[in-house]
């Protein structure tokens, strides 16, 4: 027994080996590119001598918050889009694998639909998409149609909130319905994770689940949702970083501030900020997984 | 007590009916919104000037042309961008899909010290937008000359990037791989150390065959994200024309103005012929692609 765990630990060092590649990319360009970046924000930069950095203090953080007229406007609204697209994104693509996974004629065609815009409107060929539908006029009738909705969707939250229900919900649900093809467009990969490991979970256990009498509804939460409480993890993961990523109009607006302004410090202090408020709701969405996690379990 | 059955089995019917019914109607709806823009695009990049203008023209054209298609084939720098394309795409791919399945074996298979902080960095590095750091790792690399030569606009950076898992979404790549392996059984590790495999044999001959579906997974994602990607381009490869960021700077102009439409559906069509190459790529692997899909999955096999 003993022989076996020290056979297990000396091999355990050969991780290591594997994992150089990860190493060096984390402890001679991630690292000193994140602490560079702080550097960057708080100091004044002297491009005469090659970018070198003089501390100057946080005064670029004040600035940014305090006194830009742009910033913090597009801080609360990209912190609302995490907040709201997040979920939305995870629900939609937990509920098409779901649907996918049933058994239905076509459903081979379906699954690659769905997976088209993993490849296809990613990148450069996303800015396109829009361009399409505007002047092929398919952009006016999805318009129109969002737009009748809308209308229906106002009334109908006139109605919850006559009946005290929650009015951030109702925001949620009318801004899924009107973003509806943002959010198909950005859930492909999702939908496939999860159909990955709907299929992993054994259908001897939701026959035996049945005869014993449980729901459909009791099946989905007792078994289903458990099971696969690792993919919503990545998903979640995946799902932050994609949002995370789509923020065109701050990116776009600290790269005109760094090299068109010449102002490094104040776009980088932007940055920092923005990273810091992600961390913190990663934190957030990781802690109440492992609230959900452990009260599945329990 | 037929009787009985037979509406217990009517009221069944009817709702199997009805979620057949509604299943289709969401799926067929979502498929239509997914489809649509790329199909328009492909509708619209075959319009004449003339269609433009008619006001009755609203997805097909009236009279098809291949007037826009000319005047972007004569801007997209080929065949010297699709050569350039393919071959970086081709690096990443290849760079990305070895490290990936090595770094996730690792994470995977061996519990050494730091194994749980190197996994947390994974997931903060696929976190972590690119455009945070964007100007300090762009620095680094100007600062890292080698003699005289050069790493900014060379492929090198994005190379040395997509090695050390820092490329475009790799954390996921690896993120999956560590799950593919984490799938697989102990005992065939240990049957190989058994037989007297060392630790590079038991991964070369035993677990490497058993990610092989993975490893496409991964090959054919990371070529197409590459194939696409205009951010590392942008800031690596300025001077390179690459397909991908050829599509922006195509334009078109009247013999006076700027033609603004004219452009748009120009580079629509550049998109289309950019995306072409990914459609037959996965109507060539479309198998494995679709068995990743719907059969294997992450863990095993």
């Amino acid at each position: 027994m003993k022989k076996k765990s020290l056979l297990f630990e000396k091999r355990a060092r050969y991780g290591y080996i594997f994992i150089i590649p990860l190493i060096i990319g984390v402890c001679f360009i991630f690292i000193p590119n994140l602490i560079q970046t702080f550097l960057y924000s708080v100091g004044t930069i002297d491009t005469q001598n090659g970018f070198k950095v003089v501390f100057s203090g946080f005064s670029k953080y004040k600035e940014a918050v305090r006194s830009d007229p742009n910033f913090m406007p597009m801080m609360v609204s990209n912190m609302k889009t995490w907040v709201i697209n997040v979920p939305v994104i995870l629900i939609y693509s937990l509920l098409i694998a779901t649907m996918l996974n049933q058994k239905f004629k076509g459903r081979v065609i379906a699954r690659v639909i769905f997976f088209i815009p993993v490849i296809l409107s990613v990148g450069a060929l996303a800015s396109t998409d829009s361009t399409a539908m505007y002047y092929s006029g398919a952009g006016q009738s999805i318009e129109n149609t969002v737009g009748s909705s809308a209308t229906a969707f106002t009334d109908m939250s006139v109605l919850l909130a006559s009946i005290n229900f929650p009015k951030f919900l109702t925001d949620i649900v009318v801004n899924a319905v009107s973003n509806i093809y943002e959010i198909a467009r950005s859930s492909g990969l999702q939908i496939f994770i999860f159909l990955a490991g709907l299929q992993e979970i054994p259908y001897s256990v939701y026959e035996a689940a049945a005869i014993e009498g449980c729901s459909s509804w009791e099946l989905f939460w007792k078994i289903t949702l458990p099971m696969i409480t690792p993919h919503i993890a990545v998903n979640a993961v995946y799902t932050i970083s994609l949002v995370a990523d789509s923020a065109d109009g701050m990116f776009w607006y600290t790269n005109v501030l760094a090299f068109s302004e010449n102002q490094y410090a104040l776009a980088n202090a932007m940055n920092i900020i923005y990273l810091s408020a992600l961390a913190i709701f990663v934190a957030i969405v990781l802690l109440l997984m492992k609230k959900i996690v452990s009260n599945a379990n329990g | 007590m037929t009787k009985i059955n037979n509406s217990e089995k009517l009221r069944k019917n009817a709702l199997k009916w009805c979620i057949a019914v509604f299943r289709f109607a969401v799926i067929f709806g979502l498929g239509f919104i997914i489809l649509k823009p790329i199909l328009a695009k492909i509708l619209l990049s075959f319009m004449s000037p003339e269609d433009l203008l008619d006001n009755t023209v609203r997805l097909f054209p009236k009279n098809p042309s291949l007037h826009y298609w000319k005047k972007m084939l004569e801007q997209m720098w080929l065949p010297e961008s699709a050569i350039n394309s393919v071959l970086l795409s081709l690096l990443v791919a290849v760079i990305q899909t070895a490290s990936c399945t090595v770094i996730g074996y690792g994470l995977a298979r061996f519990k050494f010290k730091g194994a749980g902080i190197a996994f947390a960095f994974v997931v903060i590095m696929m976190i972590v937008p690119y455009q945070t750091i964007n100007i300090a790792q762009y620095q680094s690399f100007v600062q890292l000359k080698i003699g005289s030569f050069e790493l900014v606009d060379t492929f090198w950076p994005i190379l040395i990037l997509a090695f050390t898992g820092l490329g475009i979404r790799e954390g996921l790549y690896i993120y999956l791989m560590r799950e593919n392996f984490r799938g697989l059984s102990q005992a065939l590790e240990e049957a190989a150390y058994i037989d007297g495999a060392g630790v590079m044999k038991t991964f070369t001959t035993v677990m490497l065959p058993n990610a092989r579906t993975m490893m496409t997974t991964v090959f054919l994602f990371s070529f197409c994200w590459e194939w696409t990607d205009i951010v590392y381009p942008k800031t690596y490869l300025v001077d390179t024309h690459l397909l991908s960021t050829s599509i922006a700077a195509v334009s078109i102009r009247n013999d006076l103005a700027w033609d603004n439409v004219g452009t748009q559906i120009a580079q629509c069509a550049a998109s289309i012929l950019v995306a072409f190459p990914l459609i037959f790529l996965f109507v060539l692997c479309q198998r494995s692609f679709v068995k990743s899909i719907s059969q294997t999955g992450l863990s095993g096999g």
